[in-house]
């Protein structure tokens, strides 16, 4: 079995229950997923408990093999993940911290290392600011540097919180563009917690609509985002129209 | 991706580490040079090549080699191994609390250390099998035993509370005034000859250092110091977030555990030999990241010979103030660190 399959899972922070029975997938590799979702609704806690950094009580499979059985160091070499915060402002430079990235599993800092980590910062469009401390950078950019620790490892699943959050326009729509083109080229599962609806609609494959801890919808990404489901998940009247150049967008007229 | 930009890369990473190993080596050759001067300058003073003589002759029974073999060596050494133990500790405990203000003395390990002492000083317990320590023995184990409490209660509120590292320095804080307390409480019904014993602790200094303590320090030192810098690519890792840590495969909770072990044990043993020394666990880190870097192969290393230097320049200052007099060691550091920090902490905030 390719791709991603998970759950049924229940996961509790503490004694609160979070997520109620959750599934997600099979999601198939090369597809780009989004996690749509109000605040509150366990976006960031499913996307912990597929990163293995929360218990949760379920299978969670990927290319075949259960996540839940692997060490720490095991699952991350499959599983590259990317929380909501940004990386801080730390006396390090941008370079040294995508090495950290590649080199805290072990090994030795070859040439190899060094032309990963150049080539991955100069497809995000960062490769000037490689020998530039990270409390020198914007939050912005620091978050792009954040982005290229998760993807300069090729993982098979990609997992990240959020990633546009602190980003440009022109930085939004090339750093979506560049998940698309990685995940197909890579065969990656990318799991990508989104807030803009419209960005959903344009850039990922299928969506996961979550309320509540309980997943309301799933599916294509055009079957998920609908009026119903969105008055339903956010509480909103929203349209989903073709804009003049044909592609879709989300409309929201006001609070039902 | 052109392959020279690559090249660039790897060129300018060489240089960089390069000029961090030429700080080290500059720290670590002013260390030499402090070194030396503690052990020349006194009310006797020594000229280098008799210093190396003596120094290569071993005790011969002559006055000088006596000064250097009974007084300066086993001082200045002691300074050092004080000083790499609170800088070490001091580096550990600002990564895996995530804090800028952590250091043993700062969140009460050695606060823990002293009231330990005191309790084995002003209760007059004794080792069994410690006749060659005199009641020191007790009082080190004693000091160890509350440091240890201390660190690993920390730990637990680490992880009580989800790990938020607020939480972690706020308790710190706590203990630190309830040890204060507890330690002025003991000084209140202690007798007048442990009162004595009991100010050293409070002040810290080095003029109780003798052959076998600095045997029992400086092993731990050589112990603890490259199983330090085993994890120092999980430290740096952890330097970018618990979360991100966590993600490239670091097991953050059992690196945690095993750097507050290590915190605890250089740090009870410095306090149990040294008494209460502060600032160098707080200083030296800063200044080891300023001039290093993050990337932790350096910076614990940096850090731990910039606490020796510290060490070494507050132990010849606590000689040189006022003549005739040694002041206790602890007071030179905390009158030099305050002034130090102040203007670390300025220059940061300028900057940011």
């Amino acid at each position: 079995m390719n791709g991603l399959v998970a759950g049924p899972l229940n996961v509790h922070i503490g004694r609160r229950p979070i997520l109620h029975d959750v599934t997600l997938g099979p999601l198939a590799r090369g597809t780009v997923t989004a996690l749509l979702g109000p605040n509150g609704s366990g976006k960031s806690t499913l996307l912990r408990a597929l990163a293995g950094l929360l218990p949760a009580h379920g299978p969670i499979t990927l290319n075949g093999q259960a996540l839940s059985s692997l060490s720490r160091p095991a699952h991350a070499r499959l599983c590259a993940y990317m929380p909501q915060a940004l990386p801080p402002p730390i006396r390090m430079q941008v370079m040294e911290s995508v090495l950290v990235s590649l080199r805290v599993q072990g090994g030795s800092l070859h040439d190899e290392a060094f032309s990963q980590a150049m080539e991955t910062l100069s497809r995000l469009g960062i490769a000037d600011m490689a020998l530039r401390f990270m409390d020198e950078l914007s939050g912005g950019q620091r978050q792009l540097v954040g982005l290229a620790q998760a993807l300069v490892r090729s993982p098979d699943l990609l997992l990240l919180d959020e990633p546009l959050s602190a980003l440009d326009l022109r930085h939004q729509f090339t750093v979506m563009d560049l998940l698309r083109r990685e995940t197909k080229k890579r065969r990656m599962v990318s799991v990508i917690v989104l807030h803009d609806l419209s960005m959903a609609l344009r850039h990922t494959d299928v969506a996961t609509m979550l309320a509540k801890g309980r997943v309301l919808a799933s599916g294509p990404v055009r079957e998920v985002v609908t009026s119903a489901i969105l008055a339903q998940a956010y509480g909103v009247q929203a349209r989903v129209e073709d804009d003049a150049s044909g592609m879709p967008m989300v409309c929201v007229d006001g609070v039902v | 991706m052109k392959s020279s930009d690559v090249i660039v890369a790897r060129h300018a990473w060489t240089s960089l580490i390069h000029r961090r190993l030429g700080v080290l080596a500059g720290l670590t050759a002013a260390l030499c040079g402090c070194f030396l001067a503690n052990l020349s300058i006194g009310p006797v003073p020594l000229s280098l090549s008799s210093l190396f003589h003596t120094l290569l002759h071993g005790n011969d029974g002559s006055a000088a080699a006596t000064v250097v073999w009974h007084l300066r060596l086993p001082f200045a050494v002691m300074a050092i191994l004080t000083g790499f133990a609170l800088g070490l500790a001091g580096a550990e405990m600002q990564t895996i609390l995530d804090n800028p203000l952590a250091s043993p003395f700062t969140l009460g390990l050695s606060a823990a250390a002293a009231f330990g002492a005191s309790l084995a000083i002003v209760m007059g317990w004794h080792l069994p099998f410690g006749a060659a320590w005199g009641g020191e023995g007790i009082v080190a184990v004693n000091a160890f035993i509350f440091a240890i409490g201390s660190a690993l209660l920390l730990d637990l509120i680490a992880r009580w509370r989800g790990g938020t590292r607020g939480t972690v320095v706020l308790f710190g804080i706590a203990l630190v005034f309830t040890f204060q307390a507890l330690v002025a409480l003991v000084q209140f019904v202690a007798s007048e000859d442990a009162l004595q014993d009991l100010v050293f602790w409070t002040m810290g200094s080095m003029t109780r250092a003798n052959w076998p303590k600095i045997a029992v320090l400086g092993g731990a030192c050589l112990l603890v110091a490259p199983w330090s810098l085993r994890s120092a690519w999980s430290l740096t890792a952890l330097r970018m977030g618990e979360d991100r840590a966590a993600s490239l495969g670091v097991n953050v909770p059992a690196v945690r555990l095993a750097s507050l072990m290590r915190i605890s044990i250089l740090a009870a043993l410095a306090v149990a030999f040294s008494g209460t020394i502060g600032f160098v666990g707080l200083v030296a880190p800063h200044i080891a990241r300023r001039l290093l870097g993050e990337d932790h192969r350096f910076y614990l290393s940096g850090s731990a010979v910039v606490g020796c230097l510290i060490m070494s320049c507050a132990s010849l200052a606590a000689r040189g103030l006022l003549p005739g007099e040694v002041l206790p060691v602890g007071i030179v550091t905390a009158l030099v660190g305050i002034p130090f920090f102040l203007a670390t902490v300025l220059r940061d905030g300028r900057t940011s």
